[in-house]
């Protein structure tokens, strides 16, 4: 049988507290001196839990700006009334405020950018629009520098001085490049689609899903979107995404629509291939996202529902050894 | 039985965490309806939530009755409003 120090080539540590970064010693066992228990260290597979209610229910928009711990969603729709939301929130980390409004109360948007640096694109206002509003974190500015094309449900991602926006409803296969002022058209879209979740860089784009009939995992390197022969399990639109994510790190959760063929289900993209993770507790639809892959949330979205979801990766801890 | 079911608030963060996911089946439903593993976890997730218990076919019942109101609230809106979003429909919870 082998021993501990056979297979780690030390024998098991004695310590007189657990390590301060576990993550660096997943898998490892050690002997804690001051608990007098052998303890050891593991990591949980991931899961989502629940997150602070934004205070306006809203569906019909895609994305958001920021990060878990700073993000803001713009825009939406309320069934019955009002219809179009113009109303915006902020997360500081802790909890949902009520911030100044869009200038232009509209369905179908998507929003990209950081808490002070966001832009929010199209949408129905309530005819499908070309509108780019503007965000520094206390105020909007409707942009005299329209998108070339005017569509709902858009893709969009990047900086507020760089960003990228491709396809729309109706279906088209548009794209163009923002440098803070001013649209510019790039190389066409693969395909026609709309809900296209895309996020990264204006230099290394990554394109997800979509409908409409939409193409699976498409790259922007900048110049020239290519088609990515990855796909997802389950194709869909109107999801959560990793808005932050990258061309090799980034994940979807969540289904188009609410009934039997509602789905809760997360995947996660490593740049050649996708993984199924933990599910959402709650299947949703239409939902504002945002953040990576490691540190996302989902927020709002259909059927009615004010509630986030977190996922915050995989949690490593301490466990106690118990021998029997 | 596989599954449980109660109804409870969902009161944001805490309201259940990465370890409950871990620990037991959850899905959330509209008209505050969980459908919870039925293990030792999830019986205590409800009593720390302060849920109430209910039979699946109450919570179905529940489930129903707020689709319905959906359904009808997807009726009243407009023919271009609807051609932008699913009419909600029924199902059978797990």
């Amino acid at each position: 049988m082998g021993t501990y120090k056979g297979i780690q080539g030390y024998s098991i540590p004695n310590l007189s507290s657990d390590p301060g970064t576990l993550a660096d010693v997943v898998g490892q066992l050690w002997y804690n001196s001051s608990s007098g228990k052998f303890k050891v260290c593991v990591q949980a597979a991931g899961a989502w839990s629940s997150g602070p209610s934004v205070n306006t229910q809203r569906y019909r928009f895609a994305g958001g700006a920021g990060t878990t711990t700073s993000a803001m969603i713009a825009g939406g729709y309320t069934a019955p009334s009002p219809g179009n939301r113009d109303s915006v929130e902020e997360y500081n980390g802790t909890a949902w405020s009520s911030e100044t409004s869009l200038p232009v109360a509209t369905a179908d948007t998507v929003t990209w950018g950081t808490q002070t640096a966001a832009v929010t694109l199209g949408g129905n206002a309530p005819s499908p629009s070309n509108n780019t509003q503007l965000y520094n974190g206390a105020s909007w500015t409707l942009s005299s520098n329209t998108l070339p094309w005017t569509a709902a449900r858009i893709g969009g991602a990047g900086t507020q001085t760089a960003g990228i926006a491709a396809g729309g409803d109706p279906a088209v296969s548009n794209s163009a490049e923002w440098n803070g002022t001013a649209w510019t058209d790039t190389g066409a879209y693969p395909a026609n689609g709309s809900n296209l979740m895309l996020c990264g860089t204006q230099t290394a784009t990554l394109g997800l899903g979509g409908g409409n009939p939409g193409i699976g995992v498409t790259t922007y390197n900048g110049s020239t979107w290519t088609v990515n022969p990855a796909s997802m399990s389950n194709a869909r639109g109107e999801a959560g995404y990793s808005t932050q994510g990258t061309q090799t790190a980034s994940m979807v959760v969540n289904g188009p629509v609410s009934g039997p063929s509602a789905t809760s289900m997360t995947e996660s993209f490593n740049g050649t291939s996708w993984t199924e993770i933990a599910d959402m507790s709650t299947a949703r639809s239409s939902m504002g996202s945002c953040g990576t892959q490691a540190n996302m949330m989902c927020i709002s979205g259909s059927p009615n529902t004010t509630a986030t979801e977190v996922w915050d990766g995989a949690p490593v801890t301490a466990k106690i050894v118990t021998v029997s | 039985m596989a599954n449980t079911y109660c109804t409870a608030t969902n009161t944001g963060k805490g309201f259940f965490t990465n370890e409950d996911r871990n620990n037991f089946y959850l899905s959330g439903h509209v008209g505050d309806v969980w459908v919870v593993g039925n293990n030792n976890y999830g019986v205590s997730w409800i009593n720390r939530v302060s849920g109430t218990a209910k039979v699946k076919a109450d919570a179905q019942a529940i489930v129903d009755g707020e689709i319905e109101t959906l359904q009808a609230e997807w009726d009243a809106l407009s023919v271009e409003q609807q051609a932008r979003t699913p009419r909600p429909e029924k199902y059978i919870l797990p």
